[in-house]
């Protein structure tokens, strides 16, 4: 237990040390509202990364699987809501509205993966009933799901564009399930490899999302991308009198707060779900998997089952993180899936500590916190007469150097434990 | 549709297998005596190229005494290396080797003190050949250090998989965006004579090819002659092979072990330098990443600690990757890669394990 309050005080104290740290430089400008927002901002980003590396988490953490390719999962949640809403609107929709019969097939398919990623978390519910009550309660979700899917699709009209109306929900939902969909085929092609095997497989897997995302220009517009996402927490931020009164009490813009707002709770659903996963029955299996993967079995435990499990569940988390990025910044482009995004979710898990999900939130602080007071010291007159510029390259050293250094000098990270799962033995 | 436009992917195929095959016979021995999927390898291939550029650069534009005495000094430090790891003699083949080498250096510099720079169209090429063999060397230099510093330590604490590839991912980073400061983010161009390319029944096989190819056989046969016939080889093999047991019979594992580095840092800074002649003369810092899948296909298609394998692997995938749709290039090489994993994960000429 004492662990556990340790593992608390070092991500609050994170927490104050960077973003302290950050609004010190924000008394230097002049501009008081621009000030909050930025803090905003900077929590936004935070917010993503600290996503990406939640499901990085579980994948690498708890199951022991090396994926390279996360950032391809994030682009197609981040690309299946963008091109499915701006795209197939038209088609789409009406044709669920009207019940034709392929949309039944779609529904089914979006309610098959999301049911099966419920079924994965009511496992720990359903991990005292036997194995026949387990899928029944995994059909009667995905069932559950398609109800609540069709519901939501048809019981709203379609409303102006970015409004949160079904089309977007729709979208979210299609993110999602093609990101868990893409984690389900890459496991099954990938799970029963050397983990050495899996990392390069992953990242080869990203590069060829990268180059159809590039190519496929009739689905995704090429390498101009798709602008105008609609984001609808900007518009309903920019459209709710309360949160304009709420923003301006605070001095910052309504619609970072709103965002800010809406990735600070994605990330608490996300690891509050995990920690439960994690403490469960299924959690504890996971770990067991890890460590030694035939004794698990011979306890009657389908290892290819559960690490299927925990790299759909690190995907949907990735996809959830693109659609926030998306809805952050309104338009998405091939290039903001480069691999540079999974290394620095890495760097962030590595630095955190391996197989201790605080550890994920309390690396993405620390990294992000680290760019961006660089980037602000690196700004302040003295250095802006040299012309240093703290990103890109400069960010990426940094990032390879936590990563060599961490592995080297301190392999279980800031908050893990070395009798969890570290990188040293 | 006729002969020629079969015959020209393959022939381009060929020789971008050639260059894949050099970077994959370093990867293999890395990966099959070290235990370590380096990321970091296809950033090595940029370092190589970029040292190469800049050696080049400066030999070419008259400052000579810069590139010189840093050539000088690298292999002042590659023998103070050499003999502080062997602190024996050093064995036959190495005084062959850096004594060849620094001939080569020694002449190639004095034939080019000799004839101004740009006096004649072939000096630009005489200059690259200083310059590969310069950089070749700093390649060598810093994989040698690299040994040492990280991963040595490293393998000394008994690292696990996930951290080694975890460590080489952070290398990769630093490697790849130190050039790019260093250089700046731009593509750059080697010094060259324009190439000229000719016709044989209608495929072009321009003369940098030629070169490629040429250069990737001879050397191919040295890595035979090399892995066959010398001790060091047959150790490297035999550690590959089934490392305890080598161990057991007296090799000493460090010592082959930067060995491997060096032949590995060679082959692949030749390649870096090969890659961009059939690039245009182009340098990116991207340039090595953006092989690193496809030399991993050849070195797990070849099968693992297989330097024949790795060769044919190469020769495979490049062919794969100049056949089918260019802008999906890197597909043809993954595609390979899955299948290979899933069908034959000990590789063609692998066994099992």
């Amino acid at each position: 237990m004492r662990r556990g309050v340790r593992e608390w005080l070092v991500l609050a104290g994170t927490l104050v040390v960077v973003f302290g740290g950050l609004s010190l430089f924000g008394l230097m400008s002049p501009d008081h509202a621009l000030r909050g927002t930025y803090l905003l901002g900077v929590a936004m980003t935070v917010a993503i990364y600290a996503l990406l590396a939640l499901g990085l988490s579980v994948e690498m953490g708890y199951a022991g699987l090396l994926n390279f390719g996360h950032v391809a999962f994030m682009g197609l949640g981040a690309y299946g809501a963008a091109v499915f809403v701006l795209k197939q609107r038209d088609a789409v929709v009406p044709a669920l509205q009207g019940a034709q019969p392929w949309a039944f097939a779609v529904i089914a398919l979006i309610a098959l993966c999301l049911g099966f990623l419920v079924y994965a978390l009511a496992l720990q519910v359903a991990q005292r009933f036997a194995k026949r009550r387990r899928v029944a309660i995994g059909i009667a979700a995905a069932l559950g799901l398609a109800a609540a899917i069709y519901a939501g699709a048809t019981m709203y009209p379609l409303g102006p564009r970015g409004a949160l109306n079904a089309t977007v929900f729709l979208g979210v939902l299609i993110g999602i399930a093609a990101s868990t969909l893409a984690g389900l085929v890459v496991g099954l092609a990938g799970l029963r490899l050397r983990e050495d095997y899996l990392a390069i497989a992953t990242l080869g897997f990203s590069q060829v999302v990268f180059l159809l995302t590039l190519n496929e220009a009739d689905i995704t517009n090429g390498s101009q991308g798709i602008q105008s996402v609609p984001r609808p927490i900007f518009d309903w931020a920019t459209h709710t009198q309360w949160m304009k009164d709420l923003a301006k009490h605070w001095n910052v813009l309504p619609t970072g707060l709103a965002n800010a707002a809406m990735g600070i709770l994605c990330v608490a659903i996300a690891f509050v779900l995990l920690e439960t996963l994690a403490r469960a029955p299924w959690g504890r299996v996971l770990k067991a998997i890890r460590e030694d993967e035939d004794v698990a079995a011979s306890l009657g435990k389908n290892a290819l089952l559960y690490k299927l499990q925990a790299l759909m569940i690190g995907s949907a988390l990735a996809a959830v993180a693109g659609i926030l990025f998306i809805w952050n910044v309104a338009s998405v482009v091939p290039e903001d899936f480069l691999a540079i995004v999974t290394f620095y979710s890495f760097a962030i898990l590595v630095l955190g500590g391996v197989g201790n999900h605080k550890g994920a939130i309390v690396g993405a602080i620390l990294i992000w916190g680290i760019f961006e007071l660089a980037g602000n010291l690196t700004s302040l007159p003295f250095f802006t007469q040299h012309h240093i510029a703290f990103a890109g390259p400069p960010q990426a050293i940094l990032v390879g150097l936590v990563l060599i250094l961490v592995v080297m000098l301190r392999p279980q990270g800031l908050v893990g434990s070395k009798e969890e799962m570290s990188l040293g033995k | 549709m006729d002969l020629s436009a079969w015959l020209q992917p393959v022939a381009n195929g060929l020789v971008f297998g050639a260059i894949l095959a050099l970077c994959a016979i370093g990867l293999t021995l890395i990966y099959g005596i070290l235990n370590l999927s380096t990321f970091a390898h296809g950033d090595t291939l940029t370092f190589g190229a970029y040292m190469a550029f800049l050696f080049g650069t400066s030999l070419y534009l008259g400052a000579r005494i810069v590139p010189l005495a840093l050539g000088v000094a690298i292999v002042i430090g590659l023998a103070v290396l050499a003999d502080r790891l062997w602190t024996r003699k050093l064995a036959r083949l190495e005084r062959w080797v850096l004594a060849g080498f620094a001939l080569a250096l020694a002449l190639d510099a004095a034939y080019v003190q000799w004839r101004q720079p740009g006096a004649w169209l072939g000096t630009t090429d005489r200059v690259l050949v200083l310059a590969t063999l310069l950089g070749i060397a700093a390649t060598v230099l810093l994989s040698v250090l690299l040994e040492l510093a990280l991963w040595r330590p490293l393998r000394r604490r008994g690292a696990t998989v996930l951290s080694l590839v975890i460590a080489s991912l952070g290398l990769s980073l630093i490697l790849r965006n130190a050039i790019q400061m260093a250089f700046g983010g731009d593509q750059v161009s080697l010094q060259r004579t324009v190439d000229a390319s000719r016709s044989y029944l209608g495929v072009y096989v321009s003369n940098a090819q030629w070169l490629t190819l040429a250069l990737a056989a001879l050397v191919i046969l040295g890595v035979h002659l090399f892995m066959s016939r010398t001790r060091t080889g047959k150790a490297m093999r035999a550690l590959a092979d089934n490392r305890d047991l080598a161990r057991v019979c007296g090799i000493d594992v460090n010592r082959v072990v930067v060995h491997v580095w060096v032949l590995a840092a060679a082959l692949v800074a030749l390649a870096g330098v090969l890659l961009c002649l059939n690039q245009n003369n182009s340098l990116r810092t991207d340039m090595g990443f953006n092989v690193i899948i496809p030399i991993f296909a050849a070195v797990l298609l070849g099968g693992i600690g297989s330097p024949y394998g790795a060769m044919v692997g190469g020769l495979v995938v490049g062919l794969a990757m100049r056949i089918g749709p260019a802008k999906y290039d890197i597909a043809w090489a993954f595609l390979v890669l899955v299948a290979v994993l899933i069908l034959r994960p000990q590789g063609i000429l692998g066994r099992k394990a």
